[in-house]
């Protein structure tokens, strides 16, 4: 049974039911934004911390949450905003440049850090590395998720004429690094 | 119908990457999201005992009016600054224009003084030393000095062996009245 984003709100704004409006809400959406999260930052451990932080974040500006958004595309936005500061912070702390970071990312993609997917889908990876951060999320958005482009563009504020520019162009350069790459 | 045209062109412009299927490659660890629910509750709970630990409080609207309390203040301030100009980067350069002079006077000082001092013991020492020198020197070197030195039965002696008719004169001049008479020279003489 899927619960409505509407009675979730209206759990949340009631003291006495705000807790049991978050547990709805993590129930059903928690897989989503994970799953959001580990694509972008490929480490369980540090998709682990993040979908916390994201959820933490929820809750305390739930309240404060305009309903002429969809619930959804908010937690989107956040789950994406802390994945972009994470990686940058990564950068910085590592030391390591752009083209460094994939890299280093690749090489954590194996069962150990539950990465079950053969050679062919670890390429997908590395090409995907290759793509900036937002571009990244574009695609993963679109092809993963399934989602129009007007709810990516509630998600990142960007034009629908500009995603889709950054969609098509995201998957020529995966193409094109899947092909060189053989 | 929308999303199919847009798999097939999908397919016709990446048609590597359509081929690779979209299973999930990513696992996670047995019965996490399981868990998940739990955990991010417990981490909220925290997070609210947390923030009511935080006791301090502030007046009734003291944010409301923060704004404006800052902002009259800095009108304040900027009454009163005086009319007064000063050449530009005057006072960033000002520190270190002090720092420069400061250090420059006191080196200067420092190296003049101990130098005066040094100098002033030094000759003090010198003279002092070559005046005592000198002094002793001179003095010894007199004839009255060097003759006081020697025992008056060594010049009887020396006398009495070298003496000839050639120092008679000098000898006479060095008698004393009041001590010798001609008899004892006489005397002296023929002995």
């Amino acid at each position: 049974m899927v619960i409505e984003d509407s009675v979730i709100l209206q759990k949340f704004e009631d003291e006495k039911t705000r807790h049991e409006a978050f547990t709805l809400l993590l129930n059903k959406y928690q897989q989503k934004v994970y799953w959001h999260i580990r694509r972008m930052v490929l480490n369980h451990d540090d998709a682990d911390d993040l979908v916390q932080d994201v959820f933490i974040k929820v809750w305390k500006n739930l309240a404060n949450f305009r309903q002429d958004a969809q619930l959804y595309t908010w937690l989107y936005r956040i789950a994406s905003n802390e994945c972009i500061t994470f990686l940058n912070k990564k950068k910085a702390k590592n030391n390591v440049s752009l083209d460094e970071l994939p890299e280093q990312l690749t090489d954590n993609l194996n069962e150990e850090n539950y990465f079950s997917g053969d050679a062919i889908q670890k390429k997908l990876q590395q090409a995907l590395l290759t793509l900036p951060e937002k571009q990244k999320l574009v695609f993963n958005m679109k092809y993963y998720d399934d989602m129009k482009f007007q709810e990516i563009s509630d998600v990142l504020g960007t034009s629908v004429g500009a995603l889709k520019a950054s969609y098509h162009l995201a998957v020529k350069k995966i193409e094109h690094y899947l092909l060189s790459t053989d | 119908m929308k999303s199919e045209d847009e798999n097939m062109e999908l397919e016709k412009e990446a048609p590597n990457l359509t081929a690779i299927s979209k299973e999930n490659a990513f696992e996670t660890p047995n019965g996490y999201f399981n868990n998940l629910t739990e955990q991010i509750n417990s981490q909220v709970k925290i997070t609210q005992l947390v923030a009511k630990t935080n006791d301090f409080d502030t007046p009734a609207g003291y944010f409301e009016n923060l704004d404006q309390q800052i902002q009259s203040r800095v009108s304040l301030d900027n009454l009163k600054a005086n009319d007064f100009n000063v050449p530009a980067n005057y006072f960033a350069d000002s520190q270190k224009r002090i720092q420069n002079s400061v250090i420059t006077k006191s080196k200067k000082s420092n190296v003049i003084k101990l130098h005066f001092i040094r100098y002033a013991a030094a000759a003090c020492i010198l003279l002092t030393t070559t005046l005592g020198v000198y002094i002793n020197i001179k003095h010894s070197t007199t004839v009255d000095y060097q003759l006081s030195k020697i025992p008056v039965q060594e010049i009887e002696s020396y006398l009495n062996q070298h003496t000839d008719g050639s120092d008679l004169p000098m000898l006479i001049e060095s008698i004393d009245d009041a001590n010798l008479s001609i008899d004892d020279f006489e005397l002296e003489n023929t002995n």
